[in-house]
């Protein structure tokens, strides 16, 4: 007889433990199968795209993108696949996209490289971005510039440093809107993507 | 029964012992990714011994890079090639001299071996470089005076190939090939040094085995 009363009690025990761990993984699947809500979009308000380009600039200028391309986007920094602020250019990595299959090095930098690039830069922090852009914040909030003055870690070091042309050319972008509606100093961006 | 008969006999409670300090110690490969980006380079290939002529265009930092397996560091290293390897054969090219200039303006430079491979340990440029680094090469493979400058900088990386591969249809995209002196190929180029003790073309690029 006791060794009824202990099978049954087995055979209670495993059933509660197996009730116990579907429980445990419906619990746990249930969260991780919640779909996003689409209404929920983070806008961002940032600098223009335009101007991160650059438009009708002498030989002597640069536009943002440009700044980011020659001086984070080599190919063993920001032009990796699998770098976050990832960056297309001319002599980096390069969009495929079957319109221009240009290899690093040959091809100028393509309309569609020059899109990725805005994205890559207003999408790191969009919240900070648009706080920026208009005016709440100052710059050195977002890692974009935090990292390259090595307020914070950086795997590439220092990149550049405060009030320099190529921190001259960043902060104009991204200052140029709100209240303060500054312009972008494609001089400084020029000089410091010819450095 | 069976447990307390392997914890009573010494080689059960040694075997017993032996399992944490093995789960230990496959926990403690300290970087899985550099583990594996050893393993992709392969073994060695026969006929060509470790030092200074082996894996030509393969990216020397992985192993020579302080976390081994290689006991040599290096800081930068590399391989230059004679053409942009629109051949299946890409060949190296001995005495090209490097030139590399860091963020310091410190200049350092260095010379190829006879299959194209080049090296800089810590003490040959001590506390340099700096990254980036701007590279220029030259040499005269055939006679002929060449010299080429890299468009854009050096921004960390040592390892020369991890950038500049070998271009196929999967990678071209990341890559601007590998170092080249001449931009076009010489099917009558043969190596710069008639007996050097490997062929300059290193296997397992394009048509190598």
């Amino acid at each position: 007889m006791p060794s009824v009363a202990r099978r049954t009690w087995l055979v209670a025990a495993r059933l509660v433990a197996v009730v116990a761990l579907v429980c445990a993984v419906t619990f746990a699947a249930g969260p991780a199968c919640d779909t996003p809500d689409p209404s929920e979009i983070t806008e961002i308000d940032a600098p223009s795209y335009d101007t991160f380009v650059g438009q009708n600039l002498s030989a002597t200028q640069a536009g943002v993108s440009r700044l980011l391309e020659l001086r984070c986007g080599s190919l063993d920094c920001h032009g990796q696949v699998g770098r976050a602020l990832r960056i297309y250019g001319e002599f980096g990595l390069r969009f495929v996209d079957g319109d221009a299959d240009n290899q690093p090095g040959t091809g100028a930098t393509t309309a569609t490289e020059y899109e990725a690039n805005y994205q890559s830069v207003i999408g790191l922090q969009p919240e900070f971005m648009t706080e920026v852009y208009e005016g709440y914040y100052p710059p050195e909030v977002l890692l974009l510039i935090r990292k390259p003055l090595q307020l914070e870690r950086h795997k590439g070091g220092a990149v550049f440093v405060s009030g320099d042309d190529a921190y001259t050319c960043i902060t104009s972008w991204l200052e140029s809107g709100g209240d303060a509606g500054g312009s972008v100093d494609y001089d400084a961006c020029g000089r410091a993507a010819l450095q | 029964m069976m447990g307390r008969s392997l914890t009573r006999s010494p080689l059960g409670l040694g075997l017993l012992l032996m399992l944490p300090v093995a789960a230990v110690a496959a926990a403690c490969d300290a970087d899985p990714v550099h583990t594996a980006a050893v393993k992709v380079l392969g073994p060695e290939v026969q006929g060509i011994p470790k030092g200074e002529y082996h894996r030509a265009g393969q990216p020397c930092v992985t192993c020579h890079g302080g976390e081994g397996p290689a006991s040599t560091e290096f800081t930068i290293a590399g391989t230059v090639f004679y053409g942009p390897a629109n051949t299946a054969a890409p060949i190296g090219v001995g005495n090209a001299t490097v030139v590399l200039e860091d963020d310091s303006q410190s200049q350092f430079q260095t010379v190829t071996d006879c299959v194209g491979n080049f090296f800089i340990k810590p003490g040959d440029w001590p506390g340099h470089p700096e990254f980036p680094v701007l590279v220029t090469v030259q040499g005269q493979p055939e006679s002929m005076n060449l010299q080429v400058s890299m468009q854009s900088h050096i921004g960390r990386d040592g390892s020369c190939a991890d950038c500049h591969q070998y271009p196929t249809q999967l990678n071209y995209y990341q890559t601007p090939g590998l170092i080249h002196l001449s931009p076009a190929d010489d099917p009558n180029f043969q190596g710069t040094d008639p007996n050097c003790p490997v062929d300059p073309v290193p296997p397992g690029f394009g048509g190598g085995p």
